[in-house]
């Protein structure tokens, strides 16, 4: 009886042992956005985590910092002055004990960490962000990528948010909505820089949101997301889908140029004030009013720039009729250059910084052609200045054209795994061949354009070409690259795509391997630590 | 823990009554359970299988009290792993030392009742691998913790001889380690071939603190 008593006492004890699930956020998928080049650091985003880890090399001792978000991450872009990173998160719906409801937020986190990331609810899993310029508004939107049934059982893809990243989450902010459609859902959200209507009641700068689908430019008032919107159809009734692409803007003259594929011509795009209508609330204060430049075909591509004197060019190729069209965007006068190929991608040199393009290089890359031409800008619609259209030939095809920011360089690029290279000198109108012992699976230049940094999956190397010089080196990495960034500091990062975290940080292009360091596992710093 | 229920019921049918010699080795599995949410990142399972060998000495009788004071020393084998997120393989194995003393009272020839205090140290290795893709490459870091621990228990006499008796042993205990921090170590994967110097992220602290059930069978002699 006793023996029994004892068995029962033991079975009581050891029945109180019982064992405790962890929560169930530890079984959720994981994923790592990124990495996402910003300033002086570099971001990642870990969807399982729900936390941006920063890499912070601008002191010289690398520094890993990280910030809670929201709930399944999506999509990760910095600003355009790479000052902050902007999260869209999925949220998540309770389903089980220990889950939380969570609705889809953007989120805007300053890496510095004086503020508080900051969430504007956003309500539905948008997966893409556009962003403005000036960094002040943002539209979040769906791509036209399948329909994920686990983020519900309906999905509008032409609902969008427009988000007032200047101002904190409130009534108002973000504003979501449905912006008019003909069938199609968008392929992309351009958003102007800051533009004042000439003439309007309303003269401050504002932001237009261009939403771009088959057939269709949807003009959206950004500052002011409540009121109606404006379409403009491309197709005009033929059987042709016209798709846009590409949007330049001249925001003193509140202008945008699109060129779109199976467009006949690019499209000038001028907003002007009309009175908003007293009988209709949301009803808007401006009109577009649409002009085609007058190219004389399709065009496959286009550039833009202001001369010295601050005129808008726009530079079109029409590749149908072998001409590159220069025209004056204020006047609508144009000079028709013939070419001797078929152009389809225009660069202007300089690139960037404050002097105006003198140079365009034009290059025939559908054609693979084996030269690139130069055509001088400096007074090209001044009837009297002869055209000055110079060709340089090429040992080999051209496959694409890459500009060396703030150099008059630009990278020819004679295969597609990018084994040829060659540095093409737009002021003299040289070329100087590289080659790469295997593909080019990533490249970036230095700031300053000094150097050329370049790797190849699977070699543990990483190149560099001294562009002056052309003198090239290289230091041997201790695992395979995945991504190199040239960091605003002069420093280099080359990221390993490891999901646990593993980067060599060189602190010069010139640093050896002692002065490099290998940071490992930071995507799990303090990952015990940290509550789910 | 079935199995551990079901040897113990076993043992505690076949008991018999002894007196206890001085000496005692002893082996014992057991389970703990780390209750810290640390823990929660590496594994699922809250619980997690250990191996203790033990050894003892009879120091001091106190009949006025009915008690018996022995002197212990035992190693201790834990292993505990899991998967987190869907990628993170985690291992984690412990050695450890430990020393304390336990009072013994006779309730029966065949039962005794017995409490314990110790103290001791163990060394944990954390290993971590990508499960899902095999990209990542796999940590492994070594680190110290200090142990208390204080225990009860009863044993059952099995067998009694005159100079000998096997014993079956279930004991309870609760430990308080302190915190192991593991640091994102790259795990050797030597070669010979010279490194950038590396610098890796601390994982965090772990807290292996918890109760355990140990079950097992010690010979006095």
């Amino acid at each position: 009886m006793k023996r029994i008593a004892w068995l029962a006492l033991y079975g009581t004890l050891t029945a109180c042992w019982l064992d405790e699930p962890r929560p169930v956020g530890y079984d959720r998928h994981r994923e790592v956005l990124g990495p996402v080049a910003m300033k002086d650091r570099v971001a990642y985003v870990d969807t399982a985590r729900d936390r941006v880890i920063f890499v912070d090399s601008a002191g010289g001792d690398p520094v890993v910092r990280t910030v809670g978000i929201g709930r399944s991450a999506v999509f990760a872009t910095p600003t355009p002055d790479r000052s902050r990173l902007v999260v869209i998160t999925r949220g998540e719906e309770a389903v089980v004990e220990g889950q939380v409801d969570e609705e889809p937020a953007l989120w805007v986190v300053d890496p510095d960490g004086g503020e508080a990331p900051v969430a504007y609810p956003i309500g539905s899993p948008f997966n893409r962000i556009a962003i403005s310029s000036d960094g002040a508004e943002a539209v979040a939107y769906y791509t036209g990528s399948g329909f994920d049934p686990n983020t519900g059982v309906f999905r509008n893809p032409n609902e969008v948010a427009v988000v007032h990243l200047s101002q904190p989450p409130g009534d108002g902010n973000p504003v979501v909505r449905t912006v008019r459609s003909f069938g199609a859902a968008p392929d992309g959200v351009v958003l102007s820089p800051p533009m004042a209507i000439p003439g309007a009641d309303d003269s401050t700068p504002r932001t237009f949101a261009f939403i771009l689908a088959p057939n269709t430019v949807t003009i959206l008032d950004a500052t002011h997301p409540e009121r109606d919107e404006v379409s403009i159809r491309l197709d005009q009734g033929s059987d042709v889908t016209v798709y846009p692409r590409e949007i330049a803007f001249a925001p003193d003259r509140a202008t945008a140029y699109l060129r779109a594929d199976n467009a006949r011509d690019i499209v000038a795009i001028e907003i002007h004030p009309d009175p908003p209508s007293a009988e209709r609330p949301r009803d808007n204060d401006y009109r577009p009013v649409l002009a085609e430049l007058g190219t004389g075909g399709g065009p496959a591509d286009v550039a833009w720039y202001d001369d010295a004197a601050g005129r808008r060019f726009v530079v079109a190729a029409t590749p149908g009729t072998r001409d590159v069209v220069v025209i004056d965007a204020n006047t609508a006068e144009f000079v028709t250059v013939e070419t001797p190929d078929p152009i389809d991608r225009i660069l202007l040199f300089p690139a960037g910084g404050d002097q105006p393009p003198r140079t365009a290089v034009l290059a025939s890359l559908g054609d693979r052609s084996s030269r690139v031409h130069l055509l001088a800008l400096d007074g090209i619609t001044d009837p009297l200045v002869p055209i000055d259209l110079r060709t340089v030939d090429l040992a080999a095809p051209v496959v694409d054209v890459v500009p060396v920011p703030g150099r008059a360089y630009a990278m020819i690029v004679h295969d597609a795994d990018r084994t040829v290279l060659g540095l093409l000198d737009v002021a003299f109108g040289s070329v100087s061949p590289l080659q790469g012992a295997g593909r080019l699976d990533a490249y970036d230049f230095s700031a300053g354009g000094t150097h050329l940094v370049g790797i190849t999956s699977g070699v543990a190397r990483v190149g560099f070409v001294e562009l002056d010089t052309l003198h090239p080196f290289d230091l041997r990495l201790d695992d395979a690259p995945g991504r190199v960034f040239a960091l605003a500091g002069g420093g280099v990062y080359v990221d390993h795509s490891d999901p646990f975290g593993r980067a060599t940080i060189l602190p010069s292009v010139e640093a050896g391997r002692q002065e490099s360091v290998v940071l490992s596992g930071f995507l799990l710093a303090d990952w015990i630590d940290e509550p789910l | 823990m079935l199995r551990t229920m079901i040897i113990a019921a076993g043992m505690c049918a076949a008991a018999t009554a002894s007196a206890s010699p001085a000496f005692e080795v002893g082996v014992a599995s057991g389970a703990r359970a780390m209750r810290s949410t640390s823990v929660d990142t590496l594994t699922e399972d809250d619980s997690h299988e250990s191996l203790a060998l033990t050894a003892a000495y009879r120091v001091v009788d106190l009949p006025a009290l009915g008690l018996r004071v022995r002197a212990e020393v035992a190693y201790l084998h834990e292993r505990v792993g899991g998967t987190t997120y869907q990628q993170i393989d985690s291992d984690l194995v412990t050695h450890g030392v430990r020393a304390g003393a336990r009072v013994e009272r006779d309730l029966r020839s065949w039962l005794t009742l017995h409490a314990g205090v110790w103290a001791g140290y163990k060394r944990g290795t954390l290993a971590l691998s990508d499960r899902a893709f095999g990209s990542a490459r796999a940590t492994e870091d070594t680190a110290r913790a200090a142990t208390a621990a204080a225990t009860a228990g009863v044993d059952l006499a099995i067998v009694r001889r005159r100079s000998w008796r096997l014993v079956a042993r279930t004991e309870f205990e609760y430990e308080r380690a302190s915190a192991m921090h593991f640091v994102a170590r790259p795990a050797a994967g030597d070669d010979g071939a010279l490194t950038i110097p590396t610098r890796s992220a601390s994982l965090g602290d772990l807290d292996t603190s918890g109760p355990a059930i140990h079950v097992g069978i010690a010979v006095q002699f």
